[in-house]
């Protein structure tokens, strides 16, 4: 007997996310009968299912037949990512299109290792041409596409 | 005859000068982001998504058709020549196509793949044209429960093509289909799972979901593995196959594209099972099974009409039926709902020109591939030399100004943010996608016509059971999930999934 560790962390995830959803619908939303389903009638079965279905994986995990440890999560590369688009999303209307795109793509280069500054810097340069050529010449996005933190006066 | 006259309809819309022009842009872009290691389908159609919303439905989905099998088509090309599947569904194409490029025959390798592809396609869009309109006239009779329990089919046989435990791939379903009823409930304006935020009060946008669960997370875990490895691309030299070689060409490509064909019809079939089994037949039957695995020209051929066949007949359901039967179908039902059309059994009805323009323009698409793709496979070699690390920050960049662009709207990005961790998290926990975007996609549709099931049975739940077709489909579901479920079966699945990785 040994422990899967991902399907035990996977089951207490499904087990989480569905009671979660379970509670919220319990709440929130008024469940109906067959004939005549409220909002909450679909969402409580599913949630429901999704409980029952991740407790029997995080059950079945703690008798597996060989012992599974998690891998390793690298979180360099996820959080870097994450960060860039945070910072898109977050800062795009004061850069403005294409300052926005070149510091999202330069940020995002810093997740490799190793690290490369000169092709980062080509590459990030080329995309931010090329999106600005199509999304603020060509789709004509209502965003400027230099930002008013570049504007003085 | 009707048949002649719609194909008739169909070339005339797809030969509009700009139908054409984006039906080609579309093979384009689908060629060069397939080319480019690492980067399968799934994410290609996910990135280029926002690219076609300013365009005519017509337009906007010929486009995303012919990015769809340029994408697909590009990834035979990096399987051949540097072993490394762009797609799961070129991967059986590695073991004798990079062979055979090892052998100094890249060339015919890549001429074998394009040419037995433009069979097979040819075969598939005439097969579409025939099977489409009869189907649809069955499915105009279809009722709630009928509807419900198709996509009950649907998404079972999601599971199936899951390579993991089923248990993990009902949760990521049910995953799905909760989230994807996040907004407001059509019958009561209630809102559900919006967190009190008003920008969900539409629903999760599926744009950024598909662009953070295919394209973000992918990148987040392919940047952990192998990074900086140069790959060794081998020489193109001499396209043309010589006498011989197409000679050995025409069985496997007529094989493979039965097969493809047929599978692909299947909900949940498509091109990954298509190639595989396309390939395993070939070297069954074929009279030089012992040079399969050694860069046998029927290797590349058998699987590449497959994956074809498949690719293009998975369109049938979908068009016909408005049931995606895998995860690019269920992209581009997206696709359509974004451009108010509803996709189902009316589609033909109600817009013709579209149904027709689509299917004659995945005819002009594939017969556009061939000529992008052989006599312009040196631009293609030399963007496999464009190291990862340097393409994935543009890929970032793009995905986020794109999905931004659907809506001009910041919060979406952050869906990226959200769908891209959770994704790269359960992919560690191996745990599919593909299930979850069905499951998405359906969550709303399953839950309409469930209530409208119940509503005209008078809540009586047997209505599902009593009514022929739905009764069928749902014995259907059954069975698939009980053969999956079998050991002997499950064990299978895993060799069969492990072999294609």
């Amino acid at each position: 007997m040994a422990v899967n560790r991902k399907d035990l962390a996977a089951g207490a995830i499904f087990a989480a996310f569905g009671a979660t959803y379970a509670a919220i619908t319990w709440r929130d939303l008024p469940i109906g009968e067959a004939l005549n389903m409220g909002p909450g009638y679909f969402p409580i079965l599913l949630s429901s299912l999704m409980m029952a279905m991740g407790a029997t994986i995080a059950v079945r995990s703690l008798g597996s037949a060989e012992a599974i440890s998690l891998a390793a999560m690298p979180w360099r590369g996820p959080l870097v990512l994450s960060l860039a688009t945070v910072l898109f999303a977050s800062q795009l209307e004061g850069l403005g299109l294409f300052p926005g795109i070149l510091a999202t793509a330069l940020i995002a280069s810093f997740a490799a290792s190793p690290f490369r500054p000169v092709p980062a810097l080509l590459a990030s340069l080329g995309i931010a041409i090329l999106c600005t050529l199509i999304f603020g010449y060509g789709i004509k996005l209502p965003i400027p596409i230099i930002g008013s933190w570049f504007r003085w006066g | 005859m009707e048949l002649l006259s719609n194909l008739g309809l169909g070339f005339s819309v797809a030969f509009q000068p700009m139908n054409l022009a984006y039906c080609f842009l579309g093979t384009l872009l689908g060629t060069l982001i397939g080319v480019l290691p690492g980067i399968g389908p799934l994410a290609t159609i996910a990135m280029l998504l926002p690219l076609t919303f300013g365009l005519t439905p017509t337009a906007s989905l010929i486009m995303l058709a012919g990015i769809f099998y340029g994408s697909q088509y590009g990834g035979s090309t990096t399987a051949i020549l540097i072993n490394l599947p762009g797609e799961s569904s070129s991967a059986v194409t590695t073991i004798d196509g990079y062979q055979m490029a090892r052998h100094g025959r890249a060339g015919p390798a890549l001429a074998a793949a394009g040419l037995s592809s433009f069979f097979a396609g040819t075969v598939a869009t005439l097969l579409i044209a025939i099977v489409a309109t009869p189907l649809t006239e069955i499915a105009i009779s279809f009722g709630p429960a009928e509807y419900f329990s198709l996509m009950v089919v649907g998404l079972v046989s999601s599971i199936a093509l899951a390579s993991g435990s089923i248990l993990k791939a009902i949760c990521m379903i049910c995953a799905g289909l909760l989230l994807g009823l996040t907004g407001t409930d059509i019958y009561t304006a209630t809102p559900r799972f919006t967190f009190g935020s008003t920008e969900l009060s539409d629903g999760l946008d599926f744009v950024a979901i598909a662009v953070g669960v295919f394209g973000v997370a992918e990148i987040m875990r392919n940047l952990e593995g192998a990074n900086a490895r140069e790959p060794i691309i081998a020489k193109v030299a001499g396209l043309f196959p010589s006498r011989d070689d197409l000679r050995r060409m025409i069985g496997p490509s007529i094989r493979g594209t039965v097969i493809g064909s047929l599978l692909g019809i299947l909900p949940g079939g498509g091109a990954l099972l298509s190639s595989f089994v396309a390939y395993n037949v070939e070297k069954k039957v074929s009279k030089n099974s012992a040079e399969f695995g050694h860069g046998a020209i029927e290797g590349v051929s058998a699987p590449e009409a497959a994956n074809n066949a498949g690719a293009q007949t998975s369109f049938i359901p979908m068009l016909s039926l408005g049931i995606p039967s895998n995860a690019v179908m269920a992209l581009m039902v997206g696709a359509m709902i974004i451009q108010g059309i509803t996709p189902g059994p009316n589609v033909i009805n109600n817009n013709p020109d579209l149904f027709w323009g689509l299917i004659a323009s995945m005819w002009l698409g594939n017969a556009m591939l061939i000529i992008l793709n052989l006599p312009l496979i040196g631009i293609w070699v030399s963007l496999l030399r464009v190291p990862y690390t340097v393409l994935f920050p543009a890929i970032m960049a793009f995905c986020c100004i794109g999905v931004y662009s659907v809506n001009n709207s910041a919060f979406a990005v952050y869906e990226i943010t959200a769908a891209g961790l959770a994704g790269y998290i359960l992919a560690k926990l191996d745990c599919e996608m593909p299930p979850f975007i069905l499951g998405f996609i359906l969550g709303p549709m399953l839950e309409e016509h469930l209530r409208r099931a119940m509503i005209i049975s008078s809540g009586d739940p047997t209505v599902f059971v009593t009514r022929p077709i739905s009764a069928v489909l749902l014995v259907i579901a059954v069975i698939a999930l009980v053969i999956v479920s079998l050991p002997a079966i499950a064990r299978k699945r895993e060799v069969v999934f492990v072999e294609e990785d």
